[in-house]
């Protein structure tokens, strides 16, 4: 499991994961991932082109960093899902918490 | 003809990434379809790491079998942990936000169907995927 920091400015965090979210990808990433976003308080856009497998454990932590943005009324922005990443993710029913785009134009728009 | 992989994951989660590395393997080298493999690797991590992480298999082996059908993927996980029926029970966090469940959610959603039954102190789960390619 793979975690960079695409850009991070004042007014948004970029960051890119790729690999398998499952149990160990998880416990790879997560404090990374974390610690990259949600101490900013900023909205944060999250590119998932690069992601093969997403368990419920990465859809847990990628609530609970949504959760943190949330107090600052800042959304996390996931986009490029593949679609049975995407597939998993609206089954899981976290539509109202997550924010998910197609593109990283419509997550850009998503964010004004 | 049906081909069979059988598996004894040793209680612990650190087994389950190796275990879910030779499902995905066995379902790649038997032809099974990207969408019908990525759902049973999906439904393998969500069940073996449900029956790990709550104690529910403390000492002994979780026995997995897998099959490939013409139509469908079969998988068999037994257990010997106290008793849990997952075609009725619910692990959905508590609040819109909790990080925690969901798990038996996405097991419902990539399944076809699923049957259980307790027999002499072990749990028996069967669940079909339906293949698509």
């Amino acid at each position: 499991m793979q975690f960079e920091v695409r850009s991070a400015t004042d007014s948004v965090t970029e960051v890119v994961l790729s690999g398998r979210l499952d149990l160990d990808g998880v416990q790879a990433v997560q404090d990374r991932f974390t610690f990259a976003i949600a101490p900013r308080g900023v909205p944060a856009l999250v590119d998932l082109a690069g992601v093969e497998f997403l368990a419920s454990l990465g859809i847990g932590m990628f609530v609970s960093v949504a959760h943190a943005l949330k107090a600052h009324k800042a959304p996390l922005v996931l986009f490029g899902a593949r679609p049975m990443v995407h597939k998993t993710l609206t089954a899981a029913g976290v539509h109202n918490v997550l924010v998910l785009a197609g593109t990283r134009d419509e997550a850009m728009q998503r964010l004004a | 003809m049906v081909a069979s992989l059988q598996l004894d994951v040793a209680p612990r989660l650190s087994a389950i990434g190796p275990a879910a590395a030779s499902v995905r393997e066995f379902l790649a080298r038997h032809a099974v379809d990207s969408s019908a493999s990525y759902a049973t690797d999906l439904v393998f991590e969500e069940l073996l790491s449900n029956v790990l992480r709550h104690g529910r298999a403390k000492a002994s082996a979780v026995f997995v079998l897998l099959s490939v059908h013409a139509a469908e993927v079969e998988l068999r996980v037994h257990d010997r942990g106290m008793e849990f029926d997952p075609t009725i029970a619910s692990d959905e966090p508590q609040a819109e936000w909790g990080t925690g469940g969901r798990g038996l959610r996405l097991v419902h959603a990539f399944a076809q169907r699923l049957d259980y039954e307790r027999v002499g102190g072990e749990n028996r789960l069967r669940v079909c995927i339906a293949r698509t390619g």
